[in-house]
């Protein structure tokens, strides 16, 4: 009875020690993309900032969406309408 | 005998006429010149309100059409400055971006400068000694100021085709 408990407090120590090991090596990385963050846990389990010039690297994503919202502004500027000569036609008939 | 004493009755007659009629001609004629020359300044002053209240109408439409460019234009180019504040985060050197997006800030800030000259302008309109004239150098300034308004969009567009090229020059960095 009293082996049986001692194995028992013995594979939960065991379990603990696994869990808090592997916690340890596969610490989730947080990267910075502008307005929102993204946790990617690093391969190998690795902590690593990868990027140039000292700033974090940006994922395709990042890059396609700004592309994208940049896209649709430029869209919209070419479709803005815009005041022209014509606003002051109709004076002319009444100067005289 | 009695014909020719008609006849002279005749003539004193007519002569007494034109001796009373004529004063009160002269006398009258004036006063009808100032009466003619009254209506005519009445409706002169009424053509020139009718003017105003028209310029008014189309200055009132035009600043409804300008400030919604205006608007529109600072709406973007603070999405710009947003968008260029991100790709500055990830590494990338925005400082040319933000070079055009004063440009086009300066130019819209000009802009709304000659509107104002413009709309102050045709307000003279009525006014003026040589009212088309007066018209076509109003019409002139809000030419130049929608011209101002197309340029500082096109510096803009300049500023968001850049910020694409550094973000992509971000994405290539990342596949080397």
């Amino acid at each position: 009875m009293k082996r049986g408990i001692a194995l028992a407090i013995l594979a939960a120590l065991a379990v603990a020690v696994l869990v808090s090991g592997c916690q340890g090596r596969a610490k989730p990385v947080e990267r910075q993309t502008g307005t929102s963050s993204t946790l990617a846990t690093a391969p190998g389990g690795s902590a690593e900032v990868s990027g140039s010039a000292g700033g974090p690297s940006a994922s395709a994503e990042d890059v396609s969406a700004i592309k994208a919202e940049l896209l649709a502004i430029e869209r919209e500027l070419d479709a803005m309408d815009m005041p022209d000569d014509g606003d002051f036609s109709t004076l002319e008939g009444d100067l005289e | 005998m009695n014909g020719h004493m008609k006849k002279t009755a005749a003539i004193i007659a007519l002569a007494l006429v034109a001796a009373l009629a004529l004063p009160t001609i002269a006398v009258a004629l004036p006063r009808a010149n100032r009466a003619v020359s009254a209506v005519s300044t009445a409706t002169a002053e009424t053509v020139a309100a009718n003017l105003r209240n028209r310029i008014e109408n189309v200055l009132r439409a035009r600043k409804a059409r300008f400030d919604a460019a205006v608007a529109n234009l600072i709406k973007r180019q603070d999405r710009v400055e947003a968008l260029a504040g991100k790709v500055e985060a990830l590494g990338g050197d925005v400082a040319g971006v933000r070079a055009r997006l004063e440009e086009s800030r300066r130019l819209l800030g000009q802009a709304r400068a000659q509107e104002e000259v413009c709309a102050a302008a045709f307000r003279a309109v009525p006014d003026a000694t040589d009212r088309r004239g007066a018209f076509r150098d109003a019409r002139a300034k809000g030419r130049e100021a929608v011209e101002l308004l197309r340029q500082s969009r096109t510096v803009l567009r300049r500023a968001a085709e850049e910020l694409g090229d550094v973000a992509e020059r971000l994405r290539e960095g990342e596949g080397q």
